[in-house]
């Protein structure tokens, strides 16, 4: 029995145990994410970039295992390139969120993955797909997921509205994600915002000190 | 056209740089029935004559222009099997793709699919090439109407105006003169018929049927076929265009 065998059983599955949230407001939509990636109670990454690039206006938000989530990006990302290139044009959000459901049903036995889907396209402009674990698809006007979305449900309730500003939208995913960060163990560190609408993608790194809530 | 002993194979250049087996191909495709594509101000319409070479056969049937999907059609000209083949890989395209990407195949995407299937049976000796062209007519909310004509090359190209089969030129040169763009499909209907009426003038004698679908602003931008008494409308009315020219001459 060596120093190594000991130490390997102790380390647990690298997860996004995590917060992250989309919801759409009027022109465009919000996309926050908190930063921690944890292996069991160590903390691998405290900066992490939970939102990853899939076309120039779609992103998706991984939680659940973040080696399973990663890879099923990778291939959707490809997936999606090609056929943008065919296409010619944008991609539509329901593309790449079909080629996510494909996996995460076909594989479902093997995988832990849950992925928001959120982006614009221009057919039906902003949107958002749910993917939970069983590999459903749902769309919808706001989403939130990750162990810490499970502290938020009546702060998200009670403060969505249809058709928010910018600024009321922002104010809303910073303080849920924020509220989620204080309250959930696997989640903490930083808060990124993007915002996509038909023109722009703008990141927003929102560091500790500014957390509104701590 | 001699192809001496660069004919005997699809997999052999001659000396020109030619492909005889590909044009003996496209050869089968002239000498059959005329098939017509054109794009109207509100529309595209398909349309191709049909011989009734036996009184045993049942009216209206035998389709030779089928639904790909509900914005899409094709239709067949030449070997009436050899694209029957094609439009079964067509469906298959439209659907799988549909299946993976959550969109209907748009038509530059599905021509382009089926150009390259019909364009593979043209490098391997151990098959022939196809001895049909296909046409492709499509609605979608990004790209409008679109035409296009697969050939048994494997070329395609897109068009707002296309024939292929006997009466080609006769087509063609109708094409030339009078500007489809400026009609609606309802008006078109009896000029197509002309057309399909004046491909077949050497077996006038012989009873022909007219199949013609269309996608137009008017029905719902879906591919249905014309509804029968606009297509003996315009066939009476295209008889007596043709009896008309014919005394003024």
């Amino acid at each position: 029995m060596n120093y190594t065998d000991i130490l390997a059983s102790k380390f647990e599955p690298e997860t996004t145990g995590t917060t992250i949230m989309a919801v759409i407001y009027d022109g465009g939509l919000i996309i926050g994410a908190d930063s921690r990636t944890s292996s069991g109670q160590f903390v691998a990454d405290r900066c992490a970039d939970k939102i990853d690039y899939i076309h120039d206006r779609i992103f998706c938000l991984r939680s659940g295992s973040a080696a399973d989530t990663q890879i099923i990006a990778k291939h959707v990302r490809y997936y999606v390139d090609a056929h943008a290139q065919e296409l010619g044009r944008l991609p539509a959000v329901a593309t790449a969120a079909n080629l996510f459901r494909n996996f995460l049903y076909e594989y479902k036995d093997s995988l832990s993955a849950a992925i928001i889907v959120a982006g614009w396209d221009p057919y039906k402009g902003p949107q958002i797909f749910t993917l939970p674990l069983g590999g459903s698809v749902i769309e919808q006007k706001w989403s939130i997921g990750g162990s810490g979305s499970t502290f938020i449900w009546g702060f998200c309730d009670s403060n969505y509205k249809d058709n928010m500003t910018f600024q009321e939208a922002r104010a809303f995913v910073l303080h849920a994600v924020a509220h989620a960060m204080f309250r959930d163990g696997s989640s903490g560190g930083i808060i990124r915002l993007l915002n996509v609408t038909k023109d722009k993608i703008e990141r927003e790194f929102i560091d500790y000190k500014d957390v509104p809530v701590k | 056209m001699s192809g001496s002993m660069y004919d005997l194979s699809v997999a052999t250049y001659s000396q020109e740089g030619r492909i005889y087996q590909v044009e003996y191909a496209t050869k089968a495709v002239e000498n059959s029935e005329t098939v017509i594509g054109v794009k109207c101000k509100d529309g595209v319409i398909l349309a191709a004559e049909k011989q009734k070479f036996s009184r045993l056969l049942e009216d209206n049937t035998n389709k030779r222009i089928y639904n790909i999907d509900t914005q899409t059609g094709m239709a067949l000209c030449g070997k009436l099997p050899d694209g029957r083949n094609i439009l079964q890989r067509a469906k298959a395209e439209s659907s799988q793709y549909q299946d993976m990407y959550a969109i209907p195949a748009s038509a530059n995407v599905l021509s382009d699919r089926v150009a390259q299937y019909v364009h593979a049976y043209t490098m391997y000796s151990g098959a022939r090439p196809f001895g049909s062209a296909t046409f492709i007519a499509s609605y979608n909310t990004f790209d409008g109407y679109e035409l296009y004509m697969i050939e048994p090359s494997g070329n395609k190209y897109a068009y707002h105006a296309c024939t292929h089969g006997k009466g080609r030129a006769i087509c063609k040169s109708e094409f030339e003169r009078r500007s489809f763009k400026d009609l609606t499909c309802q008006e078109a209907l009896v000029y197509i018929a002309k057309m399909l009426i004046l491909a077949h003038e050497e077996f006038k004698e012989k009873k022909y049927e007219y199949e013609m679908t269309w996608i137009t602003d008017n029905n719902g931008r879906k591919h249905q076929s014309v509804p029968q008494d606009l297509i003996n409308n315009a066939v009476q009315q295209a008889e007596q265009l043709i009896e008309q020219d014919q005394m003024g001459e």
